[in-house]
């Protein structure tokens, strides 16, 4: 054995390197930015980092858009605002106290934060027979108290920081498959019997008194209503974050209201523009690097925008 | 001419314990037009609130004889939201869903038949507009419409002309006696006693103070004994064929002025 080449190895017989002391050459160049953009892929060669994420929040925007239209005729846009905001601090309870038991910890969250969305909506739904304090300003104290807490309790949870954001802000761009089967489950169960009983509803709402006087159970109704919504938001919150959930409740069928359109007509371009608002805000923020729920959210603006130039009927 | 229903001690309210009105003792018979008149605060809309169901009463009893009656009802239409875009055709095919099997939503039909009535009220050009864009006698109108369109029992109407003009009012109480003509049950609440009476064949009088309430065929309580002890004021009533004249007199200690409430009351 040779103890100079231990391991037996001939020696490489490489040509010697030539370093370009000259500028690149054009193909040289071209070269390069291939290889950027194999490093930073674009869109559509990521269609497996984001198909999962916007089927989950088309799904959201779909299913809100509709419910949405339902929450602003009731002028609930506040129990809206407050649900999500009770879905976030479910997410930070949840981390808060069972975040070191749990092997599972987003899943947990994300069931804590449609716990508390859920049990929010069933007290907004008790009678409150107070004549000191008007509905809007107690939901309007519920969502304060929700805010303030998930921000003190999300001080506290360093680790656990992103979770929280993202209940708060939004995380379309991490939608489990999980996410997205549940989301669509609770979409079909809610949105297919909704035409039947679209004007069931509305007359509950839009009538209550005319409505039980002839036998219609309104308070049956109302809280059949109260449930979907609360099933609704609660479970968008989880999946989408807070922000988008609430955005998606109201600004959706607000504009299509304010577009003056026949009542079946709000019904189709609600759902319509939250869907554009997924699709399109989830592009923009991948291609410009910005924050996913946000940007949708600002794309939902462009809309309501165009609709003040609309002349009121 | 059979009972609709039958009130027996009835106490209305919000609290049992504390009835708004001394108790209620009526029958309303098949084919009677039933005036609820009193002043703004009597307890007029608690009391049809509470005949049509959406409250329970807080005492006594409300019997139906012949079983409880469908009701079309036409509310104050300060309580219908503006901002829900419906047509006039949609909002009185409601008056249809009752009617329907739970999952069957308004189609073709419903609206044919809402349209079929809104001729009938002769307010069919009205259809396809949006309610909320027509003027207060026209949605008074669309709103008897959904009253009518299920053919019920008995017809509630709250405070119908107080969004009207006078030449509206003398429209809606026009065709309130053609319906009534035509053998259907009414009650109208008001707090005008002269247009009221003119065209009730029983009256609820509610006061003020809600201390007092008399309630009985019209020429029983049309008297100037119980119009005095209610409004407070002497109240002179003079009855002729088809009309009532009601002359004020001297106002009484803790009683407030009838004001409009008594005039010249026109029957029939």
């Amino acid at each position: 054995m040779d103890d100079a080449n231990p391991l037996d190895l001939a020696p490489l017989d490489l040509d010697p390197i030539e370093i370009p002391t000259e500028p690149l050459e054009p193909a040289s160049q071209a070269v390069e930015a291939a290889l950027l953009t194999v490093s930073t892929p674009g869109f559509w060669e990521s269609a497996d980092l984001w198909a999962t994420p916007i089927l989950a929040s088309s799904i959201v925007a779909a299913l809100l858009g509709t419910v949405g239209v339902y929450i602003v005729l009731a002028r609930a846009a506040f129990v809206s605002a407050a649900v999500s905001q009770l879905a976030g601090l479910g997410v930070v309870v949840v981390l808060l106290f069972f975040g070191g038991l749990l092997d599972h910890v987003e899943p947990a969250a994300r069931l804590g934060g449609l716990a508390f969305g859920v049990l929010g909506t069933a007290l907004f739904a008790m009678p409150v027979s107070t004549t000191r304090t008007p509905n809007d300003a107690l939901l309007a104290m519920a969502v304060i108290a929700a805010s303030a807490l998930t921000l003190v309790g999300a001080a506290t949870l360093t680790s656990e920081y992103q979770h929280v954001q993202n209940a708060l802000y939004g995380d379309a761009v991490v939608a489990a498959r999980w996410e997205v089967w549940l989301m669509a489950g609770v979409a079909v169960a809610l949105l297919a019997p909704e035409r039947r009983l679209r004007y069931r509803l509305l007359f509950a709402l839009f009538d209550p008194d005319s409505a039980t006087a002839q036998r219609v159970r309104v308070t049956r109704w109302r809280l059949a209503l109260g449930v979907a919504i609360s099933l609704a938001i609660g479970l968008a919150t989880v999946v989408v974050g807070a922000l988008p959930a609430f955005a998606f409740s109201i600004l959706p069928a607000a504009t299509a209201l304010r577009f003056g359109l026949p009542l079946a007509g709000v019904f189709v371009l609600a759902p319509v523009l939250g869907l554009v608002a997924a699709g399109l805000g989830y592009y923009l923020a991948f291609v410009w690097a910005l924050p996913v729920g946000p940007t949708m959210v600002a794309v939902l603006l462009v809309p309501l925008a165009a609709s003040a130039f609309r002349r009121g009927d | 001419m059979s009972a609709l229903l039958e009130l027996r001690e009835v106490g209305i309210g919000y609290r049992p314990g504390s009835p708004l009105v001394p108790p209620i003792n009526l029958t309303v018979g098949r084919g009677a037009f039933v005036g609820v008149v009193g002043p703004h605060g009597s307890g007029k809309t608690t009391l049809i609130r509470t005949l049509c169901g959406v409250l329970p009463p807080i005492a006594g009893a409300i019997r139906f004889p012949s079983g409880p009656p469908t009701i079309g009802y036409v509310p104050q239409q300060a309580a219908l939201d503006p901002v829900f875009p419906l047509t006039a055709r949609e909002v009185v095919a409601m008056g249809l869903l009752p009617g329907l099997p739970r999952w069957q939503g308004l189609g073709r039909a419903q609206l044919e038949a809402a349209e079929a009535v809104l001729e009938t009220l002769h307010i069919a050009d009205l259809a396809k507009r949006r309610f909320r864009q027509l003027s207060g006698g026209q949605r008074q109108r669309v709103l008897v419409a959904r009253a009518l369109v299920a053919d019920p029992d008995l017809l509630v109407l709250d405070e119908p002309a107080a969004a009207l003009d006078a030449v509206a009012e003398q429209q809606l109480y026009h065709q309130l006696r053609a319906i009534h003509g035509s053998g259907k049950s009414v009650l109208l609440v008001s707090h005008n006693l002269a247009h009221t009476a003119g065209i009730s064949t029983q009256l609820i009088l509610l006061s003020r103070e809600r201390s007092f309430v008399r309630a009985g065929d019209t020429g029983e309580v049309m008297t100037s004994a119980v119009l005095s002890e209610v409004f407070g004021v002497q109240v002179h009533v003079e009855k002729h064929d088809c009309h009532y004249d009601l002359h004020i007199g001297a106002h009484q200690h803790g009683h407030p002025h009838p004001g409009g409430a008594a005039a010249h009351a026109h029957h029939g």
